[in-house]
């Protein structure tokens, strides 16, 4: 049975009566003529009438039936199969797919989802063959299609949102095995989120299966939520906490974040503009490792809390690499290094743990742990094939410190024939062994500058440097240190992803008594850490996420939000804020990607109600027909006026002879 | 016979374009008629005087064989003329004159003046005095004979004419033969519609007061065969008379009761002594005064 998309057209069919009341003045209204007399005139029968009427008629119904066809074209008739009355016998496979990831724990959307599937089983048919998919980041329940109703109903019961992010791609192919027949009808419940609905491919639906999106989230949605939260240690049982908060919506919002120690608790209010980050500070007396850090709630609380780890991390992998066949220096420069760094301190975010390694191996050695590299004097005997796994290390994020040796010059060459330093080498100061030299300035943007605000009260300027390595930097590196005559002594560049730090003065006592200073460890200790990277060490991992079970460990559950020691690795378990976006996604196009392919798949409504209908536009034809008639009109009253102009002529012929 | 060209000058298509008459009757009766014929009304009209014997030159048509066959001796008529003889135009301009159909080119009011001006020139040129009476339900115009301005009053009223209303013959003609004294000629020039059965009594009249009447009827060709087709509403055009009709059914019965008509005209003229002439308003002007002239010189 057809309907029309624009059923107002049809009144068109009304100027269908145009052409036949101008038929009927027509014919009521003969030519009119004053003649001299009508005397010798008398009425009669209209001569021809029946002629006349026939052709006119013809025309007329030719011209009546291409204005119907006309408006019946513009009206645009889709053919829909027949709804399936209640009650009536139909077969039909209905295959509900109940969105179960965490952001519908919010806005009351689980509430409302149960309801819309309520009103559906309620509308269906009770032959219809009811099957329901529920989902989060993957299939979680699969009833197959069948007419008893009350497995879904308790299915529908026991339904609650899960704390995992969604990802519906596999329940769609569920769903889609599901419908075994086409012509099924296919019911999306969810809030359509646009991280749910990620399809790169069609899930396979049979033909003509109908699609409706039953929307169960309100419109005018606001949000905010804790994504991270560093803990920084500032002493034995101190610690500096930062919760980063965003806002997801697009008003502003005000909210408060509390965390609570030891000694109570601590509430910070914070103005979130719109879909901004904003970072909140405190500072906590906390022992444990696992700390909770909360938002006041609001309509989705699942991102209102975050469990973060603020124990111990593991220790930061540092690589040491030496030659001590041509620098037999480079042995104590490592020795100082590995104490400098693996010292104890409970104050410092990090450990650090030095492993040592001959520059002869460096080039097959796995630096996927590493994240520093101490070059002690050795770069000036690598190879390329080393030099260039420096710079892939460096390439992928990591950092080096660069210390020259006696091969000084060839390090420096090396350095900028692989692009890695654009340093001009002005060689070695101090060589003829007469000279001193001392440091005399800390860049105070540098880490170094806040550990040495006040270099006065320390030995860093009062230990003697009796030879170092002299270089002009390129314009885009930073100097952290310089010796009393400018001449840096410790630079950095950005090199790819990571940072590469230079220094005029080798870690041991051969140029300078550097190593036997005070200075000595927090300088070496904060260069290092600016190779440690945000949250490093710390494992976050998303509810549901699957986690490899450790060498002969026990499987991680990560049902619930939590923060442990899993291991020695720490791992922060939250739900996933990919869940806390606002954002949906288009569902014409998530029609448009389900539908790709083969199948006809025809979207029925976004609105709840009834089962939909297979529509086919069929405009066409009555446009067609239209149009055949309007030419089949002209053509035929052209030939009837041809010929009768063709007999008047002959009539006139034969009045005149 | 005539010069076809001329012929062609003087057809109705070439003379509807002449608006101006005098010009009209004088190309017509200058250009076509006056080499044929001297006068319209020569000899015509004159009451016979006495015999006269015959003078060599003499026009032989006045000769009276008759009294040669009985004396054996050639008489002459002499008539007796009248230097000033009126011509009347009794011009009907009723709303019926007005009727034009596609195959004129002009309507029949237009040609009855177009007549009318070669005829009022063909007397003027002759020393006669014209006058123009035209007529609807009343008197129109009126350029008695001998005022008026003589041939250029009325070749002036013809051009000023304007056709319309009901045609009151009768009236008319009363009203001319009470105005006209001085013997002459009445011409009568209209369709003659609800008139045919009187048209010769009313030219009478002007018989006994020693004029001669002459009806000039015109018609256009379509009151004649009816050409229409399809279904038509016929309005009177001088009454509030109409009709719808197919003329294809009725033109073979129309074309006979209008036979009837101009036949009964036509019968009633003779009867009364009166000539007649049948014009078709898309026929040659030229050749129909023409031959209406021929024939009249052959009954003189």
């Amino acid at each position: 049975m057809p309907t029309f998309l624009h059923p107002l057209f049809l009144l068109g069919t009304l100027t269908a009566a145009i052409p036949v009341a101008l038929h009927l003045m027509n014919r009521q209204l003969p030519r009119r003529l004053r003649f001299p007399s009508i005397r010798f005139l008398r009425t009669a029968r209209l001569p021809r009438e029946g002629r006349r009427r026939l052709r006119d008629l013809l025309i007329l119904a030719l011209r009546v039936l291409a204005l119907i066809c006309l408006s019946v074209a513009l009206a645009q008739p889709v053919r829909q199969a027949p709804p399936a009355a209640a009650g009536a016998a139909t077969s039909r496979q209905v295959v509900v797919l109940l969105d179960a990831s965490a952001s519908m724990a919010g806005f009351d959307s689980a509430k409302r989802a149960r309801e819309q599937v309520d009103a559906l089983l309620a509308e269906l048919p009770r032959a219809a063959q009811v099957g329901l998919v529920v989902s989060a980041r993957n299939p979680l329940l699969r009833l197959p299609p069948g007419t008893d109703r009350a497995a879904v109903r308790q299915a529908l019961a026991d339904y609650a949102p899960t704390n995992f992010a969604g990802n519906h791609r596999d329940a769609l192919r569920e769903a889609a095995r599901m419908l075994t027949e086409p012509g099924g009808l296919l019911v999306l419940v969810s809030d359509f989120q646009r991280g749910d609905w990620r399809i790169s491919e069609p899930v396979g639906l049979p033909p003509e299966t109908e699609i409706r999106f039953l929307q169960a989230a309100p419109e005018n949605r606001t949000n905010s939520g804790i994504i991270a939260v560093d803990a920084v240690p500032l002493g034995a049982d101190t610690k500096r906490i930062v919760a980063t908060v965003r806002n997801f919506a697009t008003v502003p919002d005000h909210r408060q974040v509390r965390i609570a120690d030891a000694q109570g608790e601590q509430v910070r209010n914070v103005e979130l503009p719109t879909l901004q980050n904003r970072r909140v500070a405190f500072v906590v007396h906390q022992q444990a490792g696992e700390l909770t850090v909360h938002l006041n709630e609001d309509a989705y609380p699942l991102d209102d809390t975050f469990h973060a780890w603020a124990g111990a991390r593991p220790p930061l992998p540092v690589l040491a690499v030496s030659c001590v066949e041509q620098e037999p220096a480079s042995a104590d420069a490592a020795l100082f290094l590995r104490k400098a760094l693996e010292l104890h301190d409970e104050s410092s975010p990090v450990q650090f743990r030095v492993d040592e390694l001959d520059s002869r191996f460096l080039y097959t050695r796995d630096l996927g742990e590493t994240r520093l590299i101490v070059m002690l004097g050795s770069g000036g005997h690598c190879e390329d094939a080393e030099i260039g796994k420096l710079q892939e290390f460096l390439d992928g994020g990591g950092m080096v410190l660069w210390t020259p040796g006696s091969s000084a010059a060839r390090g420096f060459q090396q350095l900028w024939r692989h692009g890695l330093l654009r340093a001009r080498f002005l060689g070695l100061a101090g060589e003829n062994g007469t000279e001193s030299f001392g440091l005399g300035w800390v860049n105070p943007e540098t880490p170094l500058g806040q550990v040495f605000s006040r270099p006065e009260t320390t030995d860093l300027y009062l230990f003697p440097i009796r030879a170092y390595a002299r270089f002009e930097p390129p314009a885009n590196a930073t100097v952290w240190l310089r010796l009393l005559d400018g001449n840096p002594a410790l630079v950095e560049v950005p090199v790819g992803q990571g940072r590469l730090f230079v220094s005029a003065l080798p870690l041991n006592v051969s140029w300078s008594d550097l190593p036997l200073t005070q200075s000595f460890l927090p300088l070496i200790r904060e260069v290092a850490l600016a190779a440690v990277p945000p949250g490093y060490g710390i494992r976050n991992l998303d509810c549901g996420a699957d986690v490899a079970a450790a060498a002969g460990g026990e499987t991680l559950d990560t049902t619930l939000p939590r923060a442990l020691l899993y291991g020695e690795q720490p791992v922060q378990i939250n739900v996933s804020r990919r869940e806390s976006v606002l954002d949906q996604i288009n569902l014409y196009d998530l029609n448009r990607q389900l539908t790709v392919g083969p199948e006809e798949v025809v979207m029925a409504g976004l609105a709840t109600g009834g089962p939909g209908t297979r529509s086919d536009e069929l405009w066409y034809w009555p446009a067609a027909l239209a149009a055949l008639l309007v030419l089949g009109e002209l053509l035929l009253a052209h030939l009837l006026d041809q010929r009768e102009l063709a007999g008047r002529a002959s009539l006139d012929t034969v009045q005149e002879s | 016979m005539p010069d076809p060209k001329l012929t062609e000058l003087l057809s109705p298509s070439t003379l509807a374009r002449i608006d101006d008459y005098s010009l009209l009757a004088r190309v017509v009766v200058e250009g076509f008629i006056s080499g044929l014929h001297r006068s319209l009304f020569q000899g015509f009209g004159s009451e016979f005087f006495q015999y006269r014997p015959y003078v060599a030159g003499d026009d032989l048509k006045y000769v009276d064989w008759k009294v040669y066959s009985r004396r054996d001796r050639l008489q002459t008529k002499v008539f007796q003329e009248e230097t000033n003889m009126n011509c009347c135009l009794v011009l009907d301009a009723s709303a019926s004159m007005d009727y034009r159909g596609e195959r004129a080119e002009c309507s029949k009011l237009r040609y009855a003046c177009m007549a009318a001006a070669c005829l009022a020139y063909l007397a003027s040129r002759q020393g006669d005095r014209v006058g123009l009476y035209a007529y609807a339900e009343d008197l129109r115009t009126v350029v008695h004979p001998g005022r008026g301005g003589g041939l250029r009053g009325v070749l002036a009223a013809l051009g000023g004419l304007e056709p319309g209303g009901a045609a009151d013959h009768r009236r008319a003609l009363d009203f001319v033969s009470e105005s006209v004294k001085r013997r002459g000629t009445v011409i009568w020039l209209s369709d003659f519609h609800g008139v045919e059965e009187e048209a010769g009594n009313l030219l009478k009249r002007f018989r006994f007061a020693h004029h001669e009447g002459i009806a000039f009827q015109v018609l256009d060709p379509d009151e004649l065969d009816l050409p229409f087709g399809g279904t038509m509403r016929f309005v009177d055009s001088e009454h509030s008379g109409e009709i719808v009709t197919a003329p294809e059914e009725i033109r073979a019965e129309y074309r006979q009761r209008v036979a009837e008509f101009t036949e009964t005209i036509r019968l009633s003229c003779l009867r009364e002594q009166v000539d007649y002439l049948f014009m078709r308003s898309d026929e040659n002007l030229g050749n129909l005064l023409a031959a209406y002239l021929h024939r009249r010189e052959s009954l003189v």
